[in-house]
């Protein structure tokens, strides 16, 4: 019979197997309270440093939007390893169009939400389990495309349309 | 309400009434006067709760109308010609998406050589993408189709294009007759969206499709289009109930019931065409038996209807105002896919490209030719072969010719005030 | 069917022109349809516009061969554009202009032409009088109200609060009438004379 070895995980360290401790032991990276919004299942390689940003500045995003945010996506490895259909790993309302409209398309996705909201159809949103503040408005957020896996966590820029 | 005004107008105040939610649109002539119309509107609050967005582009214009669509708003753009071209990659994108955008071509010519009047190429080179097609004849058919677009567009889930013809109908004054907002908010309902950006209800939107299933999702647009050969005319028949006139629908035929030959054509050409067959039916003038078929729904194409339209005919006529360069007509090519096996007679000809002015008087020499079976299978309507011939001539004998619209430009002495 | 064919300049209302035609025989109730001959044109280029009115719904698009009617908004034109092309014999001519059809050197055209439907009017100085610019394309519909009878000043007058607001509006119907006027009094005249020789 093999020995199946015992792996003691680091704490204090990025690792993912932050997962197996308890919340306070936690680092940020392995935090119950990260949004997911880009969830695991992806398509892209263990440690894909787009994957690593994108899920950081997204989160950023939802932090900022309270919860309430739309995201458009440029073709690229983001949209590719993120959608293989069926399959989405996205837990936010997202939208790809094409490689180099995303700006565009997320002026047209703000527009929208402004005209609703001004005609009270605005629907009902999923709030964040954070402390429930004043409501601020919905955001649509454009991710850039195809950046490369050598970025950094501080790398993505996401821009951020608020409607009023 | 009857109205005095230009057809840009018209179709400017009939989106309206259509209470869009999100107007984006890049100005290009001939349709700088809808969007103008609109804005207007939007300026003076006239057309309330409507996001006016100006663009940098036409490809921003369609992929404004992409986000926006997705985001659960009634969105309207137009263009034509170039910018029809420049945003053919988000003209793609939208119908793949399914997004029920409505967009007004107004019907220009494709440069080069740059030009400004009217044709069908634009429009047509676009036949393939999934957008159902519409052409109108009219100002009041251009101002009625884009109510039934909105609906047809929003009912399936697929976008539409209104196509009229730039200058000849968007910049002609005549009488239509404009709906009142009652009547057409009984018509078309709220927008209410199959598939839509919502936080509460997140969905993927755009996702990347491989060999195992996009076949599927390309014939489902084309099922889609099926299903718009159904919905079209009962829409037509919805329309008139609601409006009292016959506008929209797949084909219109005119003294087609005992007719030997049939002339085929789109948009405001078939008013000068109806003029020509008038005068060739009567008695002093040869009493021809000869009718018209104008098709209104280009895409979906209707195979059975125009049959069924030419199934007495010995001979048809598709004169269009498009070239397939390379081979000959396009819409031509459609006709003759719905005849087949029928053993008529078929005839391509090529007109008014560019905006050369197609008259009663061409047309007449034209269809008697037809009539008597002396037409060549393909030909061009008020061709100047002297032109065409001395440049081809002045190409074979010198290398450095010049650039060929330059050279037959100076043959055919151009004067800003000639007629026609 | 009736057809009317305007020739101008860039700049002088020459497409206004058959737009504000076509709402008088709207007006009127009759079915009009005005369009101009597109172009790049620029200020002073010539320009061509036409304007069909009949009692039917029009269907024919191409661009007026054989006009009934002839307005000619600016005389230097006569000899530079072929603005004659396709008159039916007999066919209304009114033009812009001080001069007679002689001295504008189209005796010989008009040689066998019923004389009440050769007319001038001085519009552009009519317009500067009343609207204080050199436009003559409403003074010139008033004339051809009055010349042809194919619209009333009524009409024109209706036309002319479509296009423009307050002064300009006001300004316009005064030149539009006197115009009209002008005109009426020319036939009157030519008329008498005709009675005179028969």
């Amino acid at each position: 019979m093999s020995f199946q070895p015992l792996h003691f995980y680091q704490t204090g360290t990025f690792t993912i197997g932050n997962r197996l401790l308890g919340e306070e032991d936690r680092t940020v990276q392995a935090g119950i309270r990260r949004t997911n919004s880009l969830n695991s299942g992806h398509r892209a390689c263990q440690g894909c440093g787009e994957a690593l940003g994108a899920r950081f500045a997204i989160d950023a995003a939802m932090n900022a939007a309270r919860g309430r945010l739309i995201a458009a996506n440029a073709t690229g490895c983001l949209e590719v390893f993120s959608t293989p259909y069926p399959e989405t790993s996205w837990q936010i309302p997202w939208i790809h169009s094409l490689f180099g409209n995303t700006a565009a398309v997320a002026t047209g996705i703000a527009a929208a939400i402004k005209v609703k909201k001004q005609k009270g159809e605005m629907v009902m949103y999923a709030s964040l389990p954070r402390a429930a503040t004043a409501v601020p408005p919905i955001s649509a957020s454009a991710v850039c495309p195809g950046c490369s896996s050598a970025t950094t966590t501080s790398c993505i820029s996401a821009t951020t349309t608020a409607a009023t | 309400m009857l109205k005095q005004t230009e057809g840009s107008h018209a179709v400017a105040e009939a989106v309206a009434l259509c209470r869009p939610e999100v107007i984006c649109a890049y100005p290009i002539s001939p349709q700088t006067h809808i969007v103008e119309g609109i804005g207007e509107m939007v300026k003076s609050g006239e057309l309330k709760d409507c996001e006016f967005i100006n663009v940098e582009s036409e490809f921003a214009a369609m992929s404004v109308a992409i986000g926006s669509s997705a985001g659960g708003a009634r969105t309207y753009t137009a263009t034509a010609s170039q910018g029809l071209l420049f945003m053919v990659e988000a003209v793609y994108n939208a119908s793949g998406l399914g997004l029920p955008i409505v967009m007004t071509v107004a019907n220009r010519a494709i440069g080069a050589p740059i030009n400004i009047w009217n044709d069908h190429s634009d429009s047509l080179s676009q036949r393939d993408c999934g957008w159902i097609q519409l052409f109108a004849e009219t100002n009041q058919e251009a101002l009625d189709l884009h109510i039934q677009a909105f609906k047809l567009a929003e009912e399936l889930s697929m976008p539409v294009m209104v196509c009229m013809d730039g200058f000849i109908l968007t910049h002609a004054y005549e009488r239509v007759d404009i709906p009142t907002q009652a009547q057409v908010d009984r018509f078309l309902p709220p927008y209410e969206p199959r598939q839509v950006l919502d936080p509460a209800e997140p969905v993927s939107i755009g996702a990347m499709v491989g060999p195992e299933a996009f076949m599927e999702v390309r014939y489902l647009a084309h099922a889609k289009q099926m299903q718009a050969l159904e919905r079209i005319p009962q829409l037509a028949k919805e329309f008139e109930a609601c409006f009292g006139r016959d506008s929209g629908g797949l084909i219109r035929g005119y003294k087609t019931e005992d007719a030997e030959t049939i002339v085929i054509a789109m948009g405001s050409l078939l008013g000068t065409i109806k003029d020509t067959v008038d005068a060739m039916r009567e008695a002093e003038h040869g009493g021809h038996k000869i009718g018209v078929l104008g098709i209104t729904s280009y895409r979906p194409f209707p195979l059975a209807a125009v049959a069924a339209a030419l199934k007495n005919c010995k001979r048809f006529v598709v004169l269009e105002k498009s070239l397939a360069v390379g081979i000959g007509g396009i819409v031509a090519t459609d006709v003759r896919m719905a005849v087949t096996g029928m053993g008529l007679k078929g005839y391509t000809v090529v007109a008014g490209l560019g905006g050369r002015a197609i008259t009663v008087k061409s047309l007449t020499t034209l269809f008697e030719k037809a009539c008597r079976e002396e037409l060549d299978l393909v030909s061009f309507l008020d061709l100047d072969w002297k032109v065409v011939n001395k440049q081809l001539e002045r190409e074979r004998t010198t290398r450095r010719s010049g650039p060929a619209a330059e050279s037959m430009l100076r043959d055919v002495g151009v004067i800003a005030a000639r007629i026609g | 069917m009736f057809q009317i064919r305007i020739h101008g300049r860039g700049g002088q209302g020459v497409v206004t022109a058959a737009e504000m035609l076509s709402i008088a025989a709207f007006e009127e109730g009759r079915h009009a349809q005005a369009f101009p001959s597109f172009g790049s044109e620029r200020t002073g280029a010539p320009v061509v516009a036409f304007c069909r009115i009949a009692d039917h719904e029009i269907r024919l698009r191409e661009p007026i061969m054989e006009p009934d009617a002839l307005v000619i908004q600016d005389p230097t034109l006569l000899h530079q554009v072929d603005v004659f092309a396709g008159l039916k014999k007999g066919g209304y001519i009114l033009i812009n202009t001080n001069k007679s059809f002689e001295e504008l050197g189209l005796a010989d055209y008009v040689r066998d032409w019923p004389a009440d439907r050769l007319l001038t009017v001085s519009a552009t100085d009519i317009a500067r009088k009343h609207v204080g610019r050199p436009v003559p394309n409403v003074p010139l519909l008033g004339g051809f109200a009055a010349a042809s009878g194919l619209i009333q000043l009524e009409s024109v007058i209706k036309a002319i609060h479509r296009k423009f607001g307050g002064k300009i509006a006001e300004g316009n119907i005064a030149a539009a009438t006197e115009a009209f006027n002008t005109v009426r009094a020319a036939i009157d005249e030519a008329k008498r004379k005709e009675d005179a020789h028969a």
